[in-house]
């Protein structure tokens, strides 16, 4: 549907009164019969003109342009959540301002959402101003540690070196173990479990690493897909893939503005449509893995996202067997699979132990490989280390591959003869598979290995390669969020006096005229004549009791699901914007509105004789 | 890819780690800056680790060096920038130093006078103080009796707060002492590091060096500085024996003057050599230990702790009481299997020396070291009983292989001529060597008249060849020992391999060989790769030799 006929669909949703006002205010005095194809025809062409474009944009004040960039921002926006980014403001403002422009035809509601004209939208983003919206304070953070390919590698690796427990109820014990804490020193405790299990679940949702014989067993098919995502996806694949846009929509106007927690989170809320709790699981993502901060009331962007990742440095591997190295892993960085993470910090340490060794082998690395990505020559340990995980391999499952003297010892022990199928040679042993679980205990005891060297076949993980997956578009964080280039070509002072002075010399009635020109629903001489009769807003003051009953009643929800008016109230000692409910007759000079006080919808009864003056806001911000 | 070494050699870490590149051309100056207020945790080949913790820092208040002063230094050196929480740890805990003040009082009784009120008001609310810091009616002070004032200063210590104890050091009557040697270039600086200028807040301390780099000498220096009424505590007869051998040797004091204080004689002298296992002798476990005394009231002016890392735990409490005196603790290694190393530091002294083995093994202070694990199979009627025994008894059968034997023999005849130490953790597998071999041994039932004369006569070169158990991991002085074959050990203990390895690194004009014999594809092997740990992050590199 292109923007006009959106535009149409709209105009035909109306009510009849709030439409012949709109048509009366752009189009003047609606002669009959009308054909209300043709008033829509109008009113467009209305909105079109050049000059009239020109003059709508001159009328937008800086209240205009915040608002009107928010809902630019955010497209459809949930009254109530409009609200709440600008609970700042005054609500009366904010109330007579969104009826005001919904009443010059800026904005749009529909469903109880805001959005801009998509006819005007050029004019709304020349009215676009970040600074407005958002405030002009210092814009970010630099130097703070946040979740980055290096923290993925040793998430995985804290997995598959058995450090992490594969069984929930077992976190506990590895959280208070400190053991996050050690590996993950710039972080808080917090931020490390909750980025820490953010990651463990991307890691086995994605398959990349699985449980087997309780244990974490790397996919390395599926792993590399998970270890190419740069930070900023590695972060919305954590947090949830569909709502990729919306964070990075989130972040791309934080980045440029900080701002207060609750716009942030209002933001965030709108950008992803989603429920309060899960907008505050997201900030807490977006702060745990180091993408945010919050500074006493302000939500500030970590501008070290943004720095280039300097490229890894040499490999020193000590003959305590430490490797260290600063910069960022590339993603097909091999430390992982044979090294145990120490500390990942600016400098990152990892440990190659015997365990970790062993590890590697399973996973079908060689020595020589193993050698030759650190850069060094033979090593007499990693020999060692090799022979004697080369001394029994298990097939299957079932069929052992050892060498004579292990096999001599199986056949000679008395727990684990008995399991013995059949034997090959010098170095075959099929076991029987209905007893693995005890003849495995057995022997792992027996060889002082924590489990028995298995050959992991990785074209298992190829059998479900048609599940894998594809949820892996990627996010980038876009250009900066524009601020108003200059946007007016005259100013509204120049443009409001040529219109009055243009409705003097026409002989208009000014009463009626002024405030229409004060309230820029008339930015045109075309909306001038001196036959036209405004519906103008309604407002009732002084001691009219039966006048302001009658604005009050008329505001009522005329139908059961229709909303109601909003009335401003101006009282004795306070203004109130108000959804009425009913009006409860108590006698003739003592009815009483009974209403909901604005924003929170308090109820409350209100005598109508205290309402010093009464104004019908033409449409709720419900 | 880029380079790690760079004119910007430090990592710092968020957990306070300092990491520096040994092949930076500013290694050496970013070192010597750094060490005035970090600790050396290991020196391997490529990356030497350091640590600031609060008992550094105050180390380096007290030596005069400001939080900016370190933080400056810190920024001189570093490659990235410096974390924002180890900076203002630095600040915080740099800044306590000097707002705790301990001061002469009466009779029974010092004054600790605290500056800061925030720091008054803990102290004063802190259960754990409220039986040692006592309060007065006077903002900011409070009293601390004598005898608690080692015990107090542990406490806020460990609650974080130092104190700068000013109380003038009681020296004791004079004892005339002057050493005859000459002391080496870091071995006088081991000794400065304790004496300091002599001020408050001087004369205690811990001093780390390698085996065989001659921590007694610098003992007997300090003795000699001090010239004071001195004790020295040891880990076992031999060492007593060997310090008292060595003072004769080394200093012009008169033999009358030194006794020994031991299972064997009970010698209270001037200069007296005593150990520990007297001191914490009782008749049970209700008894007093009777002989603490001689630490009470001895009138000591100086009191050395030998081997300061095995400093048992009823000694602590003693070694509290000893504030008032000049104090040195001296190991080659920190580690304790209680952990509490810290309380070592905080009641003896915090460390003040500190130098890499590598350091003196490049320089020719003690002897370069040739490491090798050589590696046999069990024989193959040990398999089974192997596999089917508990974890205990695994590493038993492992240790005492019947195999070592023949790499034993082996070894003896590439070494022919050396002098050569057996060492072993059991003694039915040391007299099985014995039987074989025939050499002498010496255990834990020899006696200590036996010992010394076998311990002469190897020294001598008149025995090239003994066994020892693990009584000689500590102390012993053997200058011309330089083969080490270790046929078994307590499990994985790092200090023990570091002490044996200690009895080979004597200066001498050849290498030594340290063997580490072990069965494969046993528990014998994780406990050896855990074993040689330490040594490791000192930079000693060790060969497997596959049999």
């Amino acid at each position: 549907m292109d923007r006009s006929e959106e535009f149409f669909t709209y105009l035909n949703s109306l009510d009849d009164d709030y439409y012949f006002f709109l048509a009366n205010t752009v189009l003047g005095e609606i002669p009959s019969p009308f054909h209300k194809p043709v008033l829509n025809q109008k009113i467009l062409s209305f909105l079109l003109n050049e000059e009239n474009r020109s003059n709508l944009l001159a009328a937008l004040d800086d209240d205009d342009r915040r608002y009107i960039s928010l809902i630019l921002l955010t497209g459809r926006t949930p009254a109530k959540l409009v609200s709440r980014f600008f609970s700042s403001d005054s609500f009366i403002l904010l109330a007579r301002k969104l009826s005001n422009l919904r009443d010059r035809l800026i904005l749009l509601k529909e469903e109880g959402r805001y959005r801009v004209n998509p006819v005007l939208i050029g004019i709304a983003q020349q009215a676009f101003d970040a600074d407005l919206l958002f405030g002009n304070e210092d814009n970010g953070f630099q130097n703070g540690p946040f979740v980055d390919r290096n923290i993925l590698f040793a998430v995985t690796n804290l997995m598959i070196s058995g450090q992490a427990p594969v069984r929930e109820a077992n976190m506990h014990h590895f959280i208070k173990s400190g053991k996050l804490l050690a590996v993950f020193p710039q972080f808080s405790e917090r931020s490390s479990i909750t980025f820490f299990s953010a990651l463990k679940k991307l890691l086995l949702s994605r398959k990349a690493v699985n449980i087997r014989d309780g244990r974490f067993i790397a996919d390395r098919q599926r792993i590399d897909s998970v270890l190419q995502l740069d930070p900023l996806n590695i972060m919305i694949q954590a947090i949830d893939p569909g709502l990729g846009d919306s964070i990075v929509r989130a972040l791309d106007a934080l980045r440029c503005h900080s701002m207060e927690i609750q716009k942030f989170s209002t933001l965030t809320r709108i950008l992803s449509e989603t429920d309060e709790e899960q907008t505050n699981n997201i900030l807490d993502l977006l702060e745990c893995f180091g993408f945010i901060k919050i500074i006493g009331t302000s939500v500030y962007f970590n501008q070290s996202v943004l720095d280039p990742q300097q490229e890894r440095s040499e490999l020193r591997t000590d003959s305590d067997m430490k490797v260290r190295f600063f910069g960022s892993q590339s993603p097909d960085d091999i430390l992982y699979l044979f090294a145990d993470i120490e500390v990942c910090d600016k400098l990152i340490s990892y440990a190659i132990t015997n365990d970790s060794f062993f590890r590697a082998i399973e996973l079908g690395l060689t020595r020589s490989s193993i050698e030759s990505f650190l850069g060094l020559e033979e090593q007499q340990r990693f020999i060692q280390w090799e022979n004697s995980f080369s001394r029994l391999r298990l097939y299957d499952g079932i069929l052992i591959r050892c060498d004579s003297d292990i096999k001599n010892m199986i056949e000679r022990h008395p727990d684990l003869k008995d399991h013995i199928v059949e034997s090959f040679g010098d170095n075959l042993l099929l076991m029987k598979r209905s007893t693995y679980a005890l003849w495995q205990q057995t022997l792992s005891y027996a060889l002082d290995l924590k489990h028995l060297p298995v050959v992991l076949d990785n074209d298992e993980s190829l059998q479900d390669k048609t599940e894998q997956d594809d949820s892996s578009g990627s996010f980038e964080l876009g250009e900066q969020i524009q601020t108003a280039t200059s946007g007016k070509d005259r100013s509204w002072d120049d443009v409001s006096k040529e219109l009055l002075d243009y409705a003097e010399s026409s002989g208009c009635n000014l009463t009626e005229v002024e405030p229409l020109i004060t309230d820029r629903i008339i930015v045109s001489k075309s909306q001038i004549d001196k036959n036209f009769r405004y519906a103008g807003r309604i407002s009732v003051s002084g001691f009219d009791y039966n006048a302001k009953l009658s604005a009050i009643k008329g505001a009522l929800p005329k139908a059961k699901n229709k909303e109601a008016d909003l009335l401003e109230l101006e009282l004795p000692s306070e203004n109130l914007i108000v959804q009425p409910l009913e009006i409860v007759r108590t006698g003739q000079t003592a009815s009483v509105l009974r209403s909901k006080v604005m924003p929170d919808g308090q109820e409350r009864s209100i005598s109508i004789s205290s309402i010093f003056k009464v104004t019908v806001l033409r449409w709720s911000l419900k | 890819m880029h380079g790690m070494a760079t004119d910007k050699p430090l990592i710092i870490q968020s957990d306070r780690t300092l990491m520096l590149d040994v092949h930076s051309p500013s290694f050496d100056d970013c070192r010597n800056q750094i060490i005035a207020f970090s600790e050396l945790i290991k020196a391997p080949e490529h990356v030497h680790t350091y640590n600031i913790s609060p008992i550094s820092l105050w180390n380096a208040a007290s030596a005069g060096i400001s939080a900016d002063e370190i933080l400056q230094r810190l920024d001189r050196w570093t490659r990235f920038p410096i974390p924002t929480n180890v900076a203002k740890f630095i600040e915080d805990i740099t800044s306590r130093y000097g707002k705790l003040k301990l001061y002469p009082f009466n009779e029974e009784r010092y004054l600790l006078k605290v500056s800061d009120s925030l720091i008054a008001h803990a102290i004063a609310s802190d259960q754990k103080l409220k039986d040692l810091v006592h309060r007065t009616d006077r903002a900011g002070e409070f009293e601390i009796l004598k005898y608690d004032r080692g015990t107090a200063k542990l406490a806020l210590i460990k609650l974080g707060y130092p104190v700068d104890d000013l109380i003038p050091l009681v020296k004791s009557e004079p004892v005339l002492i002057s050493l005859k040697a000459e002391l080496r270039s870091y071995q006088d600086q081991a000794v400065k590091s304790i004496l300091g200028d002599m001020g408050p807040g001087t004369g205690f301390g811990t001093i780390v060096m390698p085996c065989g780099s001659g921590k007694t000498l610098v003992g007997m220096a300090l003795m000699s500085h001090l010239q004071t009424r001195t004790l020295i505590l040891c880990p076992n007869v031999v060492a007593v024996h060997q310090w008292i051998a060595e003072l004769k040797a080394k200093t012009d004091i008169d033999s009358s003057l030194i006794g020994e204080y031991s299972g064997e004689k009970k010698e209270i002298k001037p200069i007296t050599v005593c150990t520990y296992q007297v001191l914490t002798y009782r008749a049970s476990k209700t008894d007093p230990f009777e002989h603490m005394s001689i630490i009470e009231k001895g009138n000591w002016g100086l009191v050395l702790y030998d081997e300061v890392h095995m400093l048992p735990a009823p000694v602590f409490k003693i070694t509290a009481e000893l504030q008032a005196i000049y104090r040195a603790g001296l190991t080659a290694t920190l580690i304790r299997e209680d952990g509490r190393e810290e309380d070592v530091f905080s009641l003896v002294g915090p460390k003040r020396f500190d130098i890499p083995w590598t350091d003196l093994s490049q320089s020719g202070w003690i002897a370069s070291a040739y490491c090798v694990e050589v590696r046999i199979p069990l024989p193959e009627e040990s398999s089974l009983p192997y596999a089917m025994a508990s974890k205990r008894e695994k590493y038993k059968i492992a240790s005492t292989n019947i195999r070592k034997e023949k790499v034993i023999e082996a070894l003896l005849a590439k070494h022919k001529g050396e002098s050569i130490l057996i060492i072993g953790q059991y003694l039915d597998q040391l007299k099985e060597v014995q039987k074989h071999f025939g050499f002498p041994m010496i255990t834990g039932s020899t006696s200590n008249t036996k010992r010394d004369e076998l311990y002469a006569a190897f020294r001598e070169g008149k025995e090239k060849i003994i066994i020892v158990s693990k009584v000689a991991n500590f102390a012993i002085d053997l200058p011309d020992a330089s083969v080490a074959i270790q046929i078994s050990g307590t499990f994985g203990s790092r200090q023990e391999e570091a002490q044996r390895l200690g009895r080979i690194l004597r200066p001498k004009d050849r290498t030594s060989f340290f063997y580490s014999v072990i069965s494969r594809y046993t528990v014998e092997e994780e406990f050896s790769q855990n074993r040689q740990c330490f040594l490791v992050e000192q930079g000693y590199k060790y060969e497997l030799m596959e049999v």
